[in-house]
């Protein structure tokens, strides 16, 4: 990708307005979520809106008004968010259609930050894995921006380390120590139950927000010849193509997507899995606008 | 096997191939040709998976194993498989005539060398054989011929004539029916009536005349059984029949089983000069048993005598390797067709 072309225009070109509409008034509406009972500074009462979170209710207030009614505080315009970013290998391996898991990723990230800019907000970025961790302080502005989309886009590479998401939790856990939201981006099969204890200190902290890239089986591609990442795997041209085993891979992965589900909404952690940059919007908008108790 | 060594060339050519293709093959897939995933290592413990891998494997295996022994068949048919066979061209070549006194005295003789030749006549490959009696006069029971059929057909309705005891005549023991098969083979025999009787002389010279084919290069013989009693008129003597063989360049080897007669010395000594003049064998036997051991001794000194050092015979057999091979590339094709796919 050219550093010379702005990756943001790239976003807005690639998001329709209406799209991007939604998607930023739903940003808004979790972030609002994030402060809400957090002693910020009280605005005014408004009448709740689909997207506001209905712990934000004051029922006393509705039930004289007749309708819902909200507490709205001031919004903080130091409002931060942070790029919690897996770059380990398997990031650069095959999404579901094809292209490189890395471009779902480095999209997710422009959205976000695309997002974060229209509104004012400050995104940080985490990135790391098993041998590096890239850090860069939460700031506005379409330059900090578009330089940390860069730095993101320069860590996605196959040769790079394998992937170690405890290293980017236990550095957000300790360096943002304000409440912020948490956007984690990796792939299908994590976080993975070692992950579980960071994430469930992450999320006493922070809003968690888990964007996971799917992952091409082993067996869709019959014709090449496929490697793991991760580890050697050699599938003879005799096991290529074979229907029972790609019905059994799915099977397996599909199983062992809900699986991480299932911990996720153990620990109060919204996620979706993205198999292409199309369905990345559409999964971001449906997570945006799911509506979430948020306790403590 | 022609060439033995050639079966060992030919495997270490393979398994030095083997290695060298073992060493070279590329370690990995070219990187830019590979797809790479991510989180599949859940793939090799599906159940669907390690059944066909085993499967796999077990093809693998098998193709190995039809390739060695396809290698294998390859050796065999580069060590050129032949078979040998040993046989004597120049023994072949011989002509035998049987030239048998059939005088009272000596059927029991002529019993044994018919047999002995019927023994020998597996073996003859080539070989032509002819049988004559003569007392008086001279019957030819077959004349020489390498139809081993009729040889022996009639090699054994001699030898079951001939099988009379004489001595029963005398008193009237006899099987009638044994007489008559006698009496029938004798027939021609005795043309010259009850006053002449082993005319030698006359019985070599006709045997002689026996032979046919006088501008082929054969080795002729004549074997002569005869107690050399002769009574009547003969139109050659023994000496001038035996100069006649010589003549012809016939080989011609003696037989004599005579009894005890004031005369019998002299007829020995007259018969012996005759046969070891011309460079045949003698023998002189009154054991009826020991003709089995003459007639071996007289093939094998005409064995000598011949040059007859066996000729080895080379056949190609490569049919059996052949059809291994074939079938071993078959399967292999058959395999990796499968194995591939």
């Amino acid at each position: 990708m050219a550093t010379s072309t702005s990756r943001l225009a790239k976003v807005r070109a690639r998001l329709d307005l209406p799209t991007v509409r939604r998607a930023a008034g739903l940003l808004e509406g979790r972030h609002r979520s994030i402060y809400s009972g957090h002693g910020q500074d009280f605005d005014e009462m408004a009448l709740y809106e689909f997207g506001d979170d209905i712990s934000d209710i004051d029922w006393k207030a509705s039930a004289s008004t007749g309708a819902p009614v909200i507490r709205r505080f001031v919004r903080d315009s130091n409002l931060a968010m942070v790029l919690a970013l897996d770059t380990g290998r398997n990031m650069s391996a095959t999404a579901p259609d094809g292209g490189p898991k890395a471009q779902i990723a480095v999209f997710a990230a422009e959205v976000i930050c695309y997002l974060a800019r229209t509104r004012g907000d400050m995104v940080a970025l985490v990135a790391g894995d098993s041998e590096r961790i890239v850090q860069i302080p939460a700031r506005g502005g379409g330059q900090h921006m578009e330089m940390l989309l860069r730095r993101i886009d320069a860590m996605f590479d196959l040769e790079g380390p394998p992937s170690d998401l405890n290293r980017v939790f236990d550095r957000i856990l300790t360096w943002f120590t304000r409440r912020s939201l948490v956007v984690v981006i990796t792939d299908e099969a994590r976080p993975e139950p070692e992950h579980e204890l960071s994430l469930k200190r992450l999320r006493t902290r922070h809003e968690v927000m888990v964007l996971r890239v799917g992952d091409a089986l082993p067996t869709d591609h019959p014709d090449k010849v496929i490697d793991d990442v991760d580890g050697h795997l050699e599938i003879p041209e005799f096991l290529r193509s074979r229907k029972d085993l790609a019905a059994e891979a799915h099977d397996v992965a599909e199983r062992r997507r809900q699986d991480v589900d299932a911990m996720l909404r153990r620990q109060g952690v919204e996620s979706v899995i993205a198999n292409s940059e199309d369905e990345l919007i559409d999964r971001m908008i449906d997570i945006l606008r799911r509506q979430k108790r948020v306790r403590g | 096997m022609m060439h033995p060594w050639a079966i060992w060339a030919v495997i270490a050519v393979v398994v030095a191939l083997g290695v060298l293709g073992w060493f070279s093959r590329r370690p990995t897939p070219d990187q830019r040709d590979v797809t790479w995933v991510a989180n599949s290592g859940y793939l090799t413990t599906l159940r669907s998976y390690r059944t066909r891998l085993s499967r796999y494997r077990l093809g693998l295996v098998s193709v190995a194993a039809v390739l060695v022994l396809a290698a294998v068949a390859t050796a065999f048919l580069a060590g050129r498989p032949v078979s040998r066979t040993v046989r004597s061209e120049v023994l072949a070549t011989r002509d035998i005539v049987l030239c048998l006194d059939v005088s009272g005295s000596m059927i029991e003789y002529d019993t044994e060398i018919v047999d002995r030749f019927l023994a020998l006549l597996p073996s003859f490959q080539g070989e032509r054989i002819a049988l004559s009696v003569w007392n008086s006069t001279t019957r030819t029971v077959f004349p020489l011929t390498d139809d081993y059929t009729l040889v022996e057909e009639e090699l054994k309705a001699a030898a079951e004539a001939l099988d009379f005891d004489v001595n029963s005549l005398d008193d009237y023991s006899y099987d009638p029916a044994a007489l008559d098969r006698l009496v029938n083979f004798l027939v021609g025999t005795e043309g010259l009536g009850q006053s002449a009787s082993s005319l030698v002389g006359d019985g070599l010279a006709s045997c002689a005349l026996s032979f046919d084919e006088q501008e082929a290069e054969r080795s002729r013989s004549i074997i002569m059984a005869t107690d050399n009693e002769v009574f009547g008129n003969q139109i050659y003597t023994l000496p001038e029949a035996a100069d006649l063989v010589a003549e012809r360049s016939i080989t011609l080897h003696g037989f004599y089983a005579g009894t005890v007669t004031p005369s019998s010395a002299a007829q020995e000594k007259e018969y012996r000069e005759a046969v070891q003049s011309h460079g045949g064998l003698f023998f002189a036997s009154d054991d009826p048993d020991a003709v089995a051991g003459i007639i071996d001794d007289i093939a094998s000194q005409q064995a000598v005598d011949l040059d007859a050092t066996p000729e080895v015979l080379i056949t190609d057999r490569p049919e059996r390797y052949f059809a291994w091979l074939v079938a071993a590339l078959g399967v292999y094709l058959v395999a990796v067709w499968r194995l591939r796919s």
